[in-house]
């Protein structure tokens, strides 16, 4: 076991990062896996980023998971590239990154999710609903009270087509967060 | 500053915040208390208005304001045989596990964030009683990265309110009383080694290695994710097979990282390598 992890920090001193994340794709080690996502991490920069991004898609709901760790860990400096993912054709990519974006620690997080509500506002066409409502759940996370009016426009176009139960409650529990501000 | 007053809306956000970012829930009736220490934090770092502390809280990048408010929220005073149920299920079912397959060997304990010296001289004085007569020798490892503490702990003379809880019979076996204090007597002293440690030195904790447990209470809520992943790492190396990994009552090594296993013990859950 010492043996993969003095590997893993060769391979992070020599900015090896492929071989680190070939380790954390491959490996059935919990541990070395862990090891190599640590050194991921406290590399950083934009190869890892979108090797992170790459494991998003994967089948491994593990590998998912630790993913959005790392993309809420180091997302401050790439909050552009993770808008990008708001329009993914996989709702499912869409929904994750929502769920980023909550949780990366920082006020301007909030820009992509207000972006993405004004222009599905301005198009008058809702995205599917679970979508939709992780964006919301996202907005109750990072907005403010300034963003009331959005809301209310994001209200009028789900009440504007079937006025899906789930929508209307994730909308109000953005609304109840963002009041008690 | 005057006296902070919080609404009962502000109240009410910044109990949710806290209990979704911690499983820590403040009722509603702990107000001023909550209030209180708001105030000294706000006070600290200069802020004027509560919005705009609380948008600090939930923005700074390293998250560690949360940590720090949660800390002070969660009155984080030290003393010996604190979290007792917890001691006792690591004197009457862990150590017994430990000392199964040891032999005739040497139990290794390390209390990382030691602070004044409570927790190891406390560790001592279990070990003292469950090991006495077996053969089975041992030793307590306390470290800290503050040496004013650790000057403290050298000194082990404590105040009333540290001792309130030391079983009166352990308080006559192995304290002195000395002055308005208490003085912990060199047969538990002579088995907790004290020394400065930052944990997150990768070198200097690639060398503490071989410990059959380690107490971490309280201490890595001070880190941010990816340092308190990469400790739990170092953890995980510095135990033996089998070994097992104490946290305070309020963490969860499950939300660190996915390397340790849970084991459900009668009195606590704790964490085995």
């Amino acid at each position: 076991m010492d043996e993969v992890f003095e590997l893993i920090k060769r391979y992070a001193a020599s900015g090896n990062l492929k071989e680190i994340f070939s380790l954390i794709a491959e490996t059935r080690d919990p541990v070395i896996r862990e090891a190599a996502y640590v050194q991921a991490i406290k590399t950083g920069g934009t190869e890892a980023v979108e090797s992170f991004i790459s494991l998003l898609y994967s089948s491994e709901a593990h590998l998912r998971n630790l993913a959005v760790e790392a993309l809420q860990e180091l997302g401050t400096g790439y909050i552009d590239r993770l808008e990008k993912l708001l329009c993914d054709p996989d709702p499912d990519i869409r929904i994750i990154s929502f769920n980023i974006l909550a949780g990366v620690r920082n006020e301007t997080a909030a820009g992509p999710v207000r972006r993405y509500l004004e222009g599905i506002v301005a198009a008058g066409v809702t995205d599917q609903e679970n979508v939709l409502a992780a964006a919301l759940e996202c907005m109750g996370e990072l907005g403010g009270p300034e963003d009331a009016a959005l809301l209310d426009k994001v209200k009028e176009l789900i009440e504007g087509g079937d006025g899906h139960p789930y929508l209307r409650y994730a909308l109000q529990q953005a609304r109840e967060k963002l009041w008690a501000i | 500053m005057g006296d902070l007053t919080l609404s009962q809306a502000e109240f009410h956000r910044l109990a949710e915040y806290i209990y979704l970012k911690t499983g820590i829930r403040f009722e509603p009736g702990k107000e001023y208390y909550v209030a209180k220490r708001v105030e000294k934090r706000m006070r600290e770092l200069d802020f004027t208005g509560f919005g705009r502390y609380f948008n600090y809280l939930r923005f700074q990048p390293s998250g560690a304001e949360i940590e720090l408010l949660v800390n002070s929220l969660t009155v984080n005073e030290t003393y010996f045989f604190r979290e007792y149920s917890q001691l006792k299920c690591f004197a009457e079912e862990v150590v017994p596990l430990l000392t199964r397959d040891l032999g005739g060997g040497r139990l290794k304990v390390w209390s990382a964030g030691c602070s004044t010296g409570e927790e190891p001289y406390t560790l001592a004085i279990i070990l003292l009683e469950m090991l006495a007569d077996t053969g089975i020798t041992f030793e307590v490892h306390g470290t800290d990265i503050n040496t004013n503490v650790l000057r403290a702990a050298e000194r082990a003379c404590y105040g009333d309110r540290a001792v309130k809880d030391v079983p009166e019979d352990y308080l006559r076996k192995y304290f002195r009383r000395e002055g308005d204090g208490y003085l912990v007597l060199p047969v538990v002293k002579k088995n907790v080694r004290l020394y400065r440690l930052n944990l997150n030195d990768g070198s200097t904790m690639d060398g503490m290695r071989g410990f059959h447990a380690i107490f971490c209470r309280n201490v890595l809520i001070y880190f941010d994710d990816c340092s308190r992943r990469e400790v739990a790492l170092r953890f995980y190396r510095s135990l033996e097979p089998g070994g097992f990994i104490f946290l305070g009552h309020s963490e969860s090594m499950s939300r660190i990282t996915p390397i340790f296993k849970l084991r459900r013990f009668k009195e606590a859950i704790i964490y085995q390598k």
